[in-house]
């Protein structure tokens, strides 16, 4: 077993509190009830910093497998991966797919920021919802939901989760978390995709503007 | 020459200054004591230690308790169809909790007087108008036309507004030309000088009015482009000033369509959970909320019996 990490898995079992504590920006919730605030706030800063690193080092993995995944089929590679420092301060990691025999084939891929106590691994593309309907009916059980319903209610129409892994079982009693199945389930949500799935996904509907350039990656909008 | 390639006609005379001065830049190594100091101050910073996770684990708790419990107290005091408590939203039923041309049509609707159908008359836009003009409210209202996704030509290009309304409003004496136009972003980012755009063409059609801009997002950013008089707005502030005035359409026709709409607002784009009961994931987001939305509320009773 290798640990997810003890501050890791504290921040997703006390999200809402670590988050309006310790984000930037954030608004901070109403603090009544909480003793002691500034000692908190102080030892919340210190778990968010070694959870930051924890999540980069399980994305940094996945990331890892996913490309090693993609640039085997061979008909494809995969670019603009995000650096270690920006895993460590989004907490998501994004990559595009880019197709080697057609110069405008590309798609996003990605593992989101926790959403509801899951991580998410996803693909988009431009094409909105005549894109997740193509890439639903291509996958059919290997994708899991289309953004804009379910878990991926407050996402992008237009992105597709390939599954929904859950990280914290509800029940969960401390704070130790196995780090590789999880790895493995992310990873395997992309090593469903076989090479033909990837040359309809990266061809998309047609009709749109194919430019991989300047695009807004799909996934959660918070 | 910055940045470049060695130059072969450097004599050797100033490539040894060069190294000189070069070394002067170097910073001196760091000293014994200072590093001293600075193991004992990193000594002294906070960890993430299972002690302190413990500790931490026990205030988190304790707060979330006492959080849940003053939810539940204010939940319980809120009319049973209240936005918060309904768990359908309009758009998510066809997957579009999101669609930023769902959301600009339908606000277009209920702000529309015009429109029979939902039998609102002109409160959700009086409620917007009063907010964005600072009135408590108004005399007389008036209002020419709403529409959606109006097209506009200039010649700066081709864009569409996605609310446009104007009309007259009288209050305490003092009467008003106005034009009211709202941007919605949902998902997506300005266009390419967008509302710089806009602005052009409200200063050719509105030179007679005072405009109101409205630039309305999930988190209420403040736009990237255009005149400073846009004003952000998140969707949650909208929420709350029409929940100002929803009590009082209780009994028109579009009331559950203005229901899930809202409910949808709350959920889809700011995120607040569906069920806010006992396993609310963040009690914090509804705490925020209820205490808004009270305060508007109490704001909005006093605009509501004006009328």
């Amino acid at each position: 077993m290798t640990p997810l990490g003890k501050p890791l898995v504290f921040y997703l079992k006390y999200m809402a509190e670590m988050e309006g504590l310790y984000v930037e920006g954030s608004e901070e919730p109403d603090l009544t009830g909480l003793d002691e605030v500034e000692h908190v706030r102080e030892l919340a800063c210190a778990v968010g910093d070694a959870a930051c690193e924890k999540m980069a080092d399980f994305l940094e993995l996945c990331g890892k497998g996913i490309e090693e995944h993609f640039n085997g089929l061979g008909i494809a590679t995969l670019t603009n991966k995000g650096k270690r420092a920006y895993l460590v301060r989004n907490w998501k990691w994004e990559g595009k797919v880019r197709l080697s025999s057609a110069p405008g084939g590309w798609f996003d891929c990605g593992v989101s920021h926790p959403v509801e106590g899951n991580v998410i691994p996803w693909v988009w593309r431009r094409g909105g919802r005549s894109w997740a309907e193509l890439v639903m009916k291509t996958l059919g059980d290997r994708a899991y939901s289309r953004g804009g319903s379910g878990v991926m209610r407050n996402w992008e129409t237009g992105s597709v989760a390939l599954a929904c892994i859950q990280v914290l079982d509800k029940n969960l009693q401390g704070f130790d978390v196995d780090r590789d199945p999880l790895v493995a389930k992310v990873v395997g949500a992309f090593t469903a995709l076989r090479a033909d799935d990837v040359e309809i996904m990266a061809r998309g509907v047609g009709g749109e503007d194919d430019s991989p350039e300047a695009e807004e990656p799909g996934g959660p909008t918070e | 020459m910055i940045g470049g390639g060695m130059n072969a006609s450097l004599s050797p005379m100033f490539l040894t200054d060069l190294a000189a001065v070069h070394a002067t830049l170097r910073p001196s190594p760091l000293s014994a004591a200072f590093l001293s100091d600075l193991k004992k101050v990193y000594a002294t910073l906070p960890t993430a230690s299972d002690d302190n996770l413990r500790f931490l684990a026990n205030r988190f708790d304790e707060w979330r308790r006492v959080t849940r419990e003053w939810v539940r107290a204010r939940v319980k005091k809120l009319d049973k169809d209240d936005p918060l408590l309904c768990q359908i939203s309009l758009f998510r039923t066809m997957d579009s909790g999101r669609l930023e041309t769902a959301h600009t049509r339908t606000l277009a609707w209920l702000l529309d007087p015009k429109n029979k159908e939902h039998g609102f008359g002109d409160v959700l836009l009086s409620a917007l108008l009063g907010r964005l003009a600072d009135r408590d409210h108004f005399d007389h209202l008036h209002v020419e036309s709403v529409a959606s996704e109006y097209l506009l030509e200039g010649s700066a290009g081709k864009g569409r507004l996605d609310v446009l309304a104007k009309g007259e409003w009288e209050s305490m004496g003092e009467r008003v030309r106005w034009m009211l136009v709202i941007e919605a972003k949902v998902d997506a980012w300005e266009g390419e000088g967008q509302l710089d755009k806009y602005d052009e063409w409200l200063d050719l059609h509105a030179a007679d009015r005072v405009p109101y801009r409205v630039f309305l997002t999930p988190e209420g950013r403040p736009p990237e482009t255009g005149a400073e008089e846009w004003e952000a707005m998140s969707f949650l502030e909208l929420v709350r000033i029409f929940r100002a005035v929803y009590g009082g359409l209780r009994h028109a026709p579009g009331f559950h369509f203005l229901r899930f709409y809202l409910a949808g607002v709350l959920q889809d784009v700011c995120g607040l959970p569906r069920h806010v009961g006992e396993d609310a994931a963040d009690p914090y987001a509804v705490a925020s909320y209820l205490k808004a939305v009270h305060d508007s509320h109490s704001e909005g009773a006093s605009h509501d019996a004006a009328r």
